[in-house]
């Protein structure tokens, strides 16, 4: 089987001097959730922007699907770009419009400048964004401002948007950092269904290490720019832990919560 | 401490001796102020009071050319500087080598006042109308581009990350992103400009420009004192009235 996302001796210099990444390589399967955890500052944020060039590498190779993400520039960019979908901590809706409207906007990378900038979308992506908004929920917010959601219905859109990209592989930079425990575990549910139902790939940055090793198939270690483990989560010791944190591990539940495999459903234990 | 004293001493000295001299030299006479005082104003109570609205089918068409003036002169210069700012601003220009060729053009039309515009225009153009509309839109951008790009500067990064990283195109994000997300700090702007046009049109009026300064301009030449006080009291109401009605318009806005 062939790689969806191929990475090689990846380098991110930034212009002050910072060297956020030192040379990092991995393959992701289409079959894979990866969890990238490290602490703040360790490059996980610069590393996942990197993979769809918000941030151009300074050296390295990202090839994604057999092109080359690293090397591509203009509307070569757009065309990786929009398949590949991505979910932020701060959920980074346009949020003086509608729900509906942001969910749209994942269709953006397939219009063209006129059609786009009038909106013009097709009924199909309508329907569409209307049937994922049900899926994540929020079917009776369409037409609500998304400034008026919360948190979490903020990042459900946010997936929604994601969704409509049709993505190869999505991407989710800290994705419940800014949500409360119990909202957290429903985000984390419909990221790991969505993308198992579309069989794509799922990295997701992630600072709690129990939610790391609930949800993910592999986890990626990195320290101060540098990939220090790369393997199951069951093979994730605390001394390694330890060294990834310098000591600073971080819970997010006092109890435990697991995965039924089957419903892929979260429990607290 | 008494050398400090002193230079103060000598600072104040010197910035009064300034006064005097300036009014040798520019042959102003402070004292002519007081004693004249009361003479301008039974000039002004006998000449230019009570107003007089004798003519003021003539005066309206004025003062309704002044709206009119202001609304396309204002309304064309908030859609330039649309164009212009998004390049003026860091966060929104489409490629690095237009923001410094936005920000300057922007610079060189704020340094020049709209005054100067019209005197420049008016030997080009003619006395008139579109010399003040002229006049007005190329001063407007000038500072409704700055003011603009600072509304872009401070937008949400991430907002604009977040569409950018679903594949879409620097039109897309500033038509769907940019624009919705400054819609009402952009209206209160403009609602701004239109009311500081009206202002402005007085004086763009007495230099050739046309609409209401245009109408006093006249009045005073033909000494027809009365009826331009019945100007500046029907102006004064408009401006008052047009305030009013944006300062009620930007508080719905924000």
């Amino acid at each position: 089987m062939k790689p969806i996302l191929s990475v090689r001796d990846l380098q991110k210099v930034y212009p002050d001097g910072t060297k956020a990444i030192k040379g990092m390589s991995f393959d992701i399967m289409s079959d894979e959730r990866v969890a990238i955890i490290g602490r703040s500052g360790a490059g996980k944020s610069t590393l996942l922007r990197c993979l769809n060039q918000l941030i151009p590498a300074t050296s390295g190779e990202v090839t994604f699907l057999d092109q080359s993400v690293t090397r591509a520039s203009g509307g070569a960019v757009r065309r990786i770009r929009r398949q590949i979908g991505i979910i932020f901590q701060q959920f980074h809706l346009v949020d003086r419009v509608s729900v509906i409207d942001n969910v749209l906007h994942g269709r953006l990378g397939y219009m063209n400048a006129l059609q786009g900038a009038f909106g013009l979308y097709s009924s199909v992506d309508r329907k569409r964004a209307e049937a994922l908004l049900e899926r994540v929920g929020l079917g009776d917010k369409a037409n609500q401002r998304a400034d008026a959601l919360s948190g979490g219905q903020q990042q459900r859109v946010a997936i929604a948007r994601a969704c409509m990209q049709n993505p190869k592989l999505m991407l989710a930079d800290e994705p419940i950092a800014s949500l409360d425990p119990v909202t957290a575990i429903t985000i984390m549910d419909m990221l790991t269904q969505l993308t198992t139902e579309q069989n794509i790939p799922l990295i997701v940055n992630l600072h709690q290490v129990d939610v790391a090793k609930t949800y993910a198939t592999r986890i990626i270690g990195v320290r101060a720019g540098e990939i220090v483990y790369d393997g199951t989560p069951d093979d994730l010791t605390e001394e390694m832990l330890n060294w990834i944190y310098q000591g600073e591990v971080t819970q997010l539940h006092a109890s435990k919560p697991v995965l039924n495999k089957e419903s892929h459903k979260v429990v607290l234990v | 401490m008494l050398q400090l004293r002193w230079k103060n001493m000598l600072v104040i000295t010197f910035l009064v001796s300034m006064v005097g001299w300036s009014c040798v030299a520019s042959e102003f006479k402070p004292v002519m102020v007081i004693t004249s005082m009361s003479d301008a104003f039974a000039y002004i109570w006998n000449d230019f009071l009570p107003p007089d609205f004798v003519n003021w089918q003539h005066m309206l068409k004025y003062l309704l050319d002044t709206i009119y003036m202001c609304y396309i002169a204002t309304f064309i210069s908030v859609v330039i500087s649309l164009f212009i700012s998004l390049c003026a601003s860091q966060t929104t220009t489409p490629v690095k080598w237009l923001y410094p060729i936005a920000r300057g053009i922007a610079s060189v039309l704020r340094t020049i006042p709209s005054t100067v515009w019209v005197l420049l225009l008016v030997v080009s153009v003619g006395i008139g109308l579109t010399s003040g509309v002229l006049a007005m839109i190329l001063a407007g951008v000038g500072w409704l581009t700055r003011a603009f790009a600072e509304v872009f500067d401070e937008m949400k990064q991430g907002q604009m990350e977040a569409l950018r990283a679903t594949g879409a195109g620097w039109v897309h994000v500033v038509s769907q992103g940019i624009l919705p997300q400054s819609l009402p700090a952009i209206l209160a702007w403009a609602l701004y400009a239109f009311d500081n046009s009206i202002r402005d049109s007085t004086i763009i009026g007495m230099v050739g420009g046309g609409g209401i300064g245009f109408y006093l301009q006249e009045s005073v030449k033909l000494f027809q004192f009365q009826e331009m006080t019945a100007g500046l009291v029907a102006l004064l109401a408009l401006i008052i009235g047009i305030e009013f009605a944006t300062n009620m318009l930007r508080r719905k806005l924000l």
